[in-house]
């Protein structure tokens, strides 16, 4: 071969590898400039994945850091029927208990259905059915094992590739939980204090391209803490291999969820617990509609506990009817009856126009006034203002307002805080109903004093009383006492101001003086001679007072057939609101029943159950007995071991 | 110059040359081999923290769950079931068999209300 030959070929080479070169060029332009955008969308689709990270939702505590809500993260487990066959059965035979679901359900859910055809006119199956949402992962790590053993019987050895392959899937595929993370809320007292932490609801979210499951609250501290509850979402950037494995050295973004604050509330689990019990035995010894019990500290107006019957068990409040899901100690109104004589003598008094020993005639049990004849429960003649108090006189009352006139009567009214929202963060406050006076009748005055044509909350009451217990001074209820993060740190949020959380005065009602001279005229009630005996404490004096009050409703219909309003004959509100010590107070409890059987006297009924409550919750509290009662009974001989009426 | 001593001095220099090569592909080859065994490593690593994370998650959804049974343990309601299954015949203590020291008489209220209350009501001014 010539020299010549050979650089004829060499350069036929080098051509063809130049050219070969170019158009690797080519293509590799044609690759990474004109079709980047396409070709690089299509790769990161193979290869590029989020996730979002779900925040934990923060807990509720009570004041002690005890919880009293919390959430654990749980599965959403899916099925793919197109994996299944023709082995349904067997598969909810393993699924039916562990989910604790009917088997028969379980088949009708894993059949394999068409849900649409696609352009080329192929049925698409439906591969992604929910079977329970909720689960905890200790059912599905369960569940997991148990679909490993499926079909354990069929012999490998013979079976053709695409069989093994359909068995692998089957013990591996078919059954799968969600990717996406969701949450169960739990409340480990149960109904306990149900009303207050409310419930939650899981809603499906948008969140970017995915969908997220979100725990919104629906009611109680879990709505109006909703935003504090709810962390903050994080998210991760990741690629995958072929086999969907995360490569995490090519991990893009990763963005820890920020789980959502703890909110420490002022109810103490223990003293909610003793309130509830005791309340549920007076539920039962008396078949009330309802009943509501509320414990208040008077000195900070912290909300120790707050009760209500009927009610709910959070988990599953869908269960349960509408009326048992409302907190009635805040949302419902009732005319107060003769509790709210504390409001009338404690303005009369405050304005010095009676003393506690100035004396009113009580007409003998029947008072005409504007046309209308109030009547006391028995006839008295002369008390004093100590004994309208005492014996709850109607007549004694009245006469004390129409000496106040409509004017201070209707300020002191709203001086401890009737008409008005109480401003407690619960859903769904009511403000009470206060006419005003220019829309008040020619018997307002006499009515208002003993607790008619005036409606209130259990919540409004319990903090007038506890203003008297504190010298006079109205405090704003507190629910909240403070909202820490997950460190333990006290964090503020911005439409809290920063003293949202600590107790505040509303106004002053009535001077110390006054507030004295109620105490004094209180502490006659749960007297031998007072309407609530049953409401005395063995080792603290016990100032409160009863409340029985007609229910307003229909009575009748009128020849249009439209509905008669009025005092429904046998249908009564019985209370009780007192604190103790009395001069010392720890505790203002208000116990309230709505149309109670057997019996109907807010002593009888409402007092005993205050004076079960008081009596464990001053041990529980360690609230020290008074030395004088306590000398006292060592004085006698009899101490321990005697009632409150042998004491009177 | 006979064709023998030429085909000797060509060898040489062949031989230095291949040894060149020998070592330039040894470099080469050791270099994508320690590439290839650090892209392995890498690998192996990020598989262990994604195990390691995902042992992580577990133990604080176990340590969740740990929690969520001991405060249901401790619940009053529960406590009062245990109390009466067991039949311990606990009941509240009566008054004389508790005994109170002097110092502890006024804290039977959170020192934490007590404290905020004080600071609060030192600065109101008290109406006539």
């Amino acid at each position: 071969m010539n020299s010549e030959s050979k650089y004829r070929r060499l350069n036929l080479l080098a051509f063809l590898l130049v050219t070969a070169f170019c158009a690797l060029g080519y293509r590799l332009v044609d690759l990474q400039v004109r079709q980047h955008a396409e070709l690089s969308a299509r790769a990161d689709d193979n290869i590029k994945r989020s996730s979002i990270r779900e925040p934990r939702r923060g807990e509720i505590w009570d004041i002690h850091g005890k919880r009293l809500a919390a959430s654990v993260f749980v599965k959403t487990i899916c099925a793919d029927p197109t994996l299944i066959g023709d082995r349904q059965q067997e598969v909810a035979r393993i699924l039916a208990p562990r989910l604790q679901m009917d088997e028969a359900e379980l088949i009708k859910k894993l059949q394999n259905r068409v849900i649409r055809y696609n352009e080329k006119g192929e049925p698409v199956h439906d591969q992604y059915v929910v079977l329970k949402r909720k689960v905890r992962r200790e059912t599905w790590e369960q569940i997991q094992a148990a679909m490993t053993q499926v079909a354990s019987g069929v012999d490998m050895k013979g079976v053709s590739r695409e069989k093994r392959r359909f068995y692998r899937n089957l013990r591996t595929k078919a059954v799968f939980p969600d990717r996406r993370e969701d949450q169960l809320r739990v409340f480990p007292n149960v109904g306990s204090a149900a009303h207050v932490l409310g419930y939650v609801r899981t809603e499906e979210d948008k969140a970017g391209h995915s969908t997220v499951f979100q725990t919104k609250g629906l009611y109680g501290i879990e709505r109006t803490f909703d935003e504090v509850l709810d962390g903050t979402r994080g998210w991760r950037e990741f690629e995958r291999d072929s086999r969907g494995r995360e490569l995490v050295r090519n991990r893009r973004a990763d963005i820890a969820a920020r789980p959502g604050d703890n909110v420490v509330l002022t109810i103490d689990a223990g003293l909610q617990y003793i309130v509830e019990s005791e309340l549920k035995q007076g539920w039962k010894d008396h078949t009330p509609l309802s009943a509501t019990a509320i414990a208040v500290r008077p000195r900070t107006g912290e909300i120790l506990a707050m009760a209500t019957f009927p009610n709910f068990d959070p988990h599953h409040p869908g269960l349960f009817q509408l009326d048992a899901l409302r907190n009635r100690a805040v949302t419902d109104m009732y005319e107060p009856g003769s509790t709210f004589k504390i409001v009338v003598v404690a303005g009369a008094l405050n304005d010095r126009l009676v003393s506690l020993d100035d004396r009113f005639h009580c007409e003998n049990g029947a008072f005409r006034y504007a046309g209308r004849t109030l009547h006391d429960h028995h006839g008295y003649g002369m008390l004093s203002v100590e004994e309208i108090i005492t014996k709850s006189s109607n007549i004694g009352a009245a006469k004390i307002g129409i000496k106040m006139g409509k004017e201070s009567l209707h300020k002191y009214i709203m001086d401890f805080g009737f008409g008005k929202k109480t401003e407690i963060p619960l859903p769904a406050e009511a403000r009470g109903t206060v006419h005003p006076v220019k829309r008040w009748g020619g018997q307002t005055i006499t009515s208002v004093p003993m607790g008619h044509e005036i409606s209130v909350t259990p919540l409004q009451l319990v903090m007038a009383m506890s203003a008297i217990a504190n010298d006079g001074v109205l405090m704003k209820p507190m629910i909240v006492d403070h909202i820490e993060n997950g460190e333990g740190k006290h964090v503020r949020h911005p439409k809290m101001p920063g003293d949202a959380f600590l107790p505040t005065e509303v106004r002053r009602a009535v001077s110390p003086r006054t507030a004295r001279m109620m105490v004094q005229a209180l502490k006659t009630v749960p007297r031998k001679n007072g309407t609530a005996p049953q409401a005395a404490l063995e080792h603290y004096t016990v100032a409160g007072k009863t409340g029985t009050a007609q229910k307003v409703g229909v009575v009748g219909k009128t020849i249009e057939g439209k509905d008669i309003m009025g005092y429904k004959s046998g249908a009564y509100f019985a209370s009780f609101c007192g604190f103790f010590p009395a001069d010392d107070p720890e505790l203002c409890i208000l116990v309230l029943f709505d149309e109670p059987k057997h019996g109907y006297y807010g002593g009888t009924v409402a007092g005993p159950v205050f004076q079960r409550i008081a009596r464990r919750a001053a041990k529980y509290l360690n609230i020290p007995p008074e030395p004088q009662l306590m000398k006292e009974l060592e004085l006698t001989g009899l101490a321990y071991g005697r009632t409150a009426k042998s004491r009177q | 110059m006979n064709p023998n001593e030429r085909t000797a001095r060509n060898t040489g220099v062949e031989i230095g040359h291949a040894l060149k090569v020998f070592c330039f592909c040894l470099f080469v080859g050791a270099a994508s081999v320690g590439y290839l065994y650090q892209k392995n490593q890498l690998e192996k690593l990020g598989n262990e923290i994604s195990d390691k994370e995902l042992r992580l998650n577990q133990l604080k959804q176990e340590n969740a769950d740990d929690q969520e049974e001991l405060a249901w343990r401790q619940t009053h309601r529960y406590l009062d079931k245990r109390v009466q299954q067991l039949g311990l015949g606990l009941v509240e203590p009566r008054e004389e068999q508790i005994l109170r020291l002097e110092e502890t008489l006024y804290t039977s209220v959170p020192q934490t209300s007590d404290r905020r209350y004080v600071r609060r009501r030192s600065g109101a001014e008290e109406a006539p």
